[in-house]
């Protein structure tokens, strides 16, 4: 057993460091980045040839180990670097690498990797939440097109988003898992209307995404009319040893230190202590089962049981943090979408810990993780 | 990076599992904790033949020459096996006391015989009045000539019913809570003035309350706290490890049992409540896993707070984690687990024992916050805090 860094690594670590101090932008972490924001800081990242992380060279990614990726991530956490939109790199690009044809892997993944289109993702719909496979967006055949009809909601970016990649129903006649395909749609087609949704945070990132008679090339199908669903698994498995947030824990865990040791009520409560001490034994259980994920994508091992429960506790230590935060701040948390009343921290930290209650929601809700793990962890 | 174990340690492993298999049925186990020295003579003595009581001893004293690692995966077994042999008590609270603290000659008087299970030694170290404090120390001992005198109570002294000697932690010179002035002193369980109330204890195995009144003692080495905090503080490790042998047994016969129970003519793993309560479950023993793995990993750390953080954080997470699991287990078995019959509520009382011995959640939680801030202190980071 050893968990030491190599001295590559260790040389890695540094160079990373000093790129990130050297060009960090001058905006901070935000999920209403603008359009130019978003851009900005991914063009910066994408010239250094350093956007696509889990990416193979072959296609212009870094082709970095699990863990180099591992320590870019907690080195982008600890200098507070704004992340990058997942729906392209981590999503969409994957997706064709492996099940897309020469055509559209030539069409997409260089403007993915040099950061030139915006992607988002249209998966559920109002009647399909976590029972997703019930969507019913319909997608008609007509000659060499496909006639899309329906409705996608919860669309993060699609205000700012050049292309969608969307599940849609080819075919309604047998088991709701079969007749679903994976599209990709240019945001520009006509008949496609974006609306926004203000979420708890008061902010706009979310969408209802309208496609009346969109005229889609049938050449933007990805893989086989009909095994759309067979994408939308290998997708839901994908980024295991990135999905528990660790690296943002670690520095939000240091920031509710800094903040304690500020304030002479907070650093004086010894149930304050207490109750960050918790925390950072929950962080440090989750960060070990990251590594040990991490260790067997390293040896190309497939995933074992200790990562199915990354999400679930990854998310919910999220949501701790962030309403501990909140309850730290006292009368400064309450200022609403105002100028900060006291230490400045506690200002967003409400809209912050509002919008975070999505975390155990989106990419299938912790519930549905768990019927996932009973049936293939316990064999219930 | 690398989380594998060593081909002689998963050998060492699966040969503890199998021995514990062999000697240690439930049935058996059950007749044992009856028993008033409350573990079997002759599992002892054949462990004693297969040298596991030389597991963690250096080749200079006499042992194997295995390190913490190998120690922690028999725990583990010992836990899943639910062995109540007074491995703890002799091997790792007296055993590793004596081989961080002992003389040359003090060492080949004492461990040749723990070694081999013909001799027994239980460390007395805690007082009712310091809770979990590690040197919280009333007991005294006072020098006259070249001999000790000791006098004071001991409590929670586990096996001391078992054990031939003790070793006493008595205070020599300070406050009662303070970390210096702590000595280790030897002294034979028929001496004039000890006197013994043996009890048994929850979860299996026995213990003793300990009177010293003048006491004639020999002292082992010098300075003792650091011995005595570091001897816990693996002591505290071991006993995580055996709770995570312990959790993995209460998951697995749960589930099974949750796959051929039947209420409303269906097994209970069919209902999604329980389904999750077992998923639950599952994820607080791989968590605890990891904790455990941690602890193996930063035991070897060269640095002593490292080491105390990587205790106290396991412990802390797995006190919660234990007894949720062991709550549960007995919850989703119904009225049977709430029986003598079957093992669960065994493992119920092992893991509530478990979360109390050397601290619980509370005490480790408010360790690791003092041990943060005294290390943000040195870094400089509370420069301004008052």
């Amino acid at each position: 057993m050893n968990l030491e860094f190599s001295a590559e690594e260790k040389a890695f670590q540094q160079e990373v460091r000093e790129w990130l101090r050297a060009n960090k932008p001058d905006f901070p972490p935000s999920l209403t980045h603008s359009r130019e924001q978003t851009l900005a800081w991914e063009q910066t990242l994408a010239s250094k040839g350093w956007l696509a992380t889990g990416w193979p060279k072959q296609y212009g990614g870094t082709g970095w180990t699990a863990t180099q990726r591992y320590i870019w991530d907690t080195e982008c956490a600890l200098a507070n670097v704004p992340g990058v939109n997942p729906f392209g790199v981590s999503m969409c690009g994957p997706v064709i690498m492996a099940f897309g044809n020469d055509e559209q892997k030539a069409e997409h993944l260089p403007h993915i990797v040099n950061a030139t289109r915006l992607w988002c993702q249209g998966y559920s719909e109002p009647g399909s939440g976590s029972d997703l496979a019930s969507l019913k967006t319909r997608a008609e055949r007509d000659g060499d097109d496909y006639i899309v009809n329906g409705q996608k909601i919860w669309t993060t970016s699609a205000h700012i988003a050049d292309w969608i990649f969307c599940l849609v129903r080819t075919d309604a006649s047998g088991r709701k898992q079969e007749g679903i395909s994976f599209l990709l749609i240019d945001m520009k087609t006509p008949g496609i209307e974006v609306r926004e949704i203000r979420s708890i945070d008061g902010a706009h990132h979310l969408n209802e995404v309208f496609f009346k008679d969109v005229r889609v090339p049938a050449k933007n199908l990805v893989g086989e009319e009909g095994k759309g669903w067979t994408i939308a698994k290998f997708l839901l498995g994908h980024e295991r040893t990135t999905i528990a947030g660790v690296p943002l824990c670690q520095a939000q865990i240091e920031e509710l230190k800094v903040l304690r040791d500020a304030d002479p009520n907070l650093r004086n409560d010894p149930k304050v202590d207490e109750d960050i001490a918790a925390l950072e034994v929950d962080l440090l259980a989750l960060e070990y089962t990251n590594l040990r994920a991490l260790e067997r994508a390293e040896s190309g091992k497939p995933p074992g049981p200790e990562s199915s429960g990354l999400k679930i506790k990854g998310t919910e230590l999220q949501q701790a943090l962030a309403e501990y935060k909140v309850e730290m701040g006292a009368y400064a948390s309450l200022p609403w979408q105002a100028e900060a009343i006291g230490e400045a921290a506690y200002a967003q930290a409400t809209a912050a810990y509002n919008i975070g209650r999505a975390s155990t929601i989106y990419g299938g809700t912790n519930e549905i993780q768990k019927n996932v793990l009973a049936k293939f962890a316990l064999g219930l | 990076m690398d989380f594998s174990f060593t081909e002689e340690q998963t050998l060492l492993k699966d040969s503890f599992q199998r021995f514990l298999q062999d000697a240690y049925g439930f049935e058996d186990y059950r007749k044992i904790i009856e028993t008033e020295q409350g573990y079997s003579a002759d599992t002892w003595a054949q462990m004693g033949d297969l040298q596991w009581q030389g597991l963690p001893f250096s080749d200079a004293d006499g042992g194997l020459g295995y390190g913490h690692i190998e120690l922690l995966l028999l725990a583990e077994e010992m836990g899943r096996g639910l062995c109540v042999e007074p491995y703890m008590a002799n091997v790792v609270l007296a055993g590793q006391t004596i081989a961080k603290l002992a003389s040359a000659e003090q060492k080949s008087a004492l461990l040749p015989g723990l070694m081999d299970g013909s001799r027994q030694i239980s460390l007395a170290h805690a007082e009712l009045g310091g809770r979990y404090q590690a040197l919280w120390c009333e007991t005294s001992a006072s020098e006259q000539g070249d001999s000790w005198t000791l006098k004071g109570h001991k409590s929670m002294v586990l096996n001391a019913p078992n054990a031939d000697q003790f070793l006493v932690v008595a205070r020599i010179s300070g406050a009662t809570d303070e970390a210096t002035g702590l000595g280790v002193f030897l002294i034979d369980k028929d001496a004039s003035g000890v006197s013994l109330k043996a009890n048994k204890v929850l979860g299996g195995g026995v213990a003793g309350e300990l009177s010293l009144n003048n006491v004639a003692a020999q002292r082992l080495g010098g300075e003792a706290g650091e011995v005595i905090e570091d001897v816990l503080d693996l002591a505290t490790a071991y006993s995580c490890a055996d709770a995570y042998g312990a959790m993995q047994a209460l998951l697995a016969k749960t589930a099974e049992y949750s796959k051929t129970r039947k209420q409303f003519g269906m097994p209970l793993g069919a209902f999604q409540v329980l389904q999750h309560r077992m998923v639950d479950m599952f994820i607080e023993v791989q968590q605890s896993q990891s904790m455990i793995l941690m602890v193996m990993l930063r035991l070897s750390d060269s640095d002593r707070a490292a080491r105390q953080k990587a205790v106290a954080a396991c412990k802390a997470y797995m006190h919660k984690a234990s007894k949720y699991v062991a709550q549960q287990a007995v919850q989703l078995h119904g009225g049977i687990g709430v029986t003598e019959e079957l093992d669960i509520g065994h493992y119920f009382r092992r893991l509530t024992a478990f979360g109390s011995l050397f601290g619980d959640r509370t005490h480790q939680l408010r360790r690791l916050a003092a041990l943060d801030k005294a290390q943000r202190q040195a870094q400089g980071k509370l420069a301004n805090a008052a």
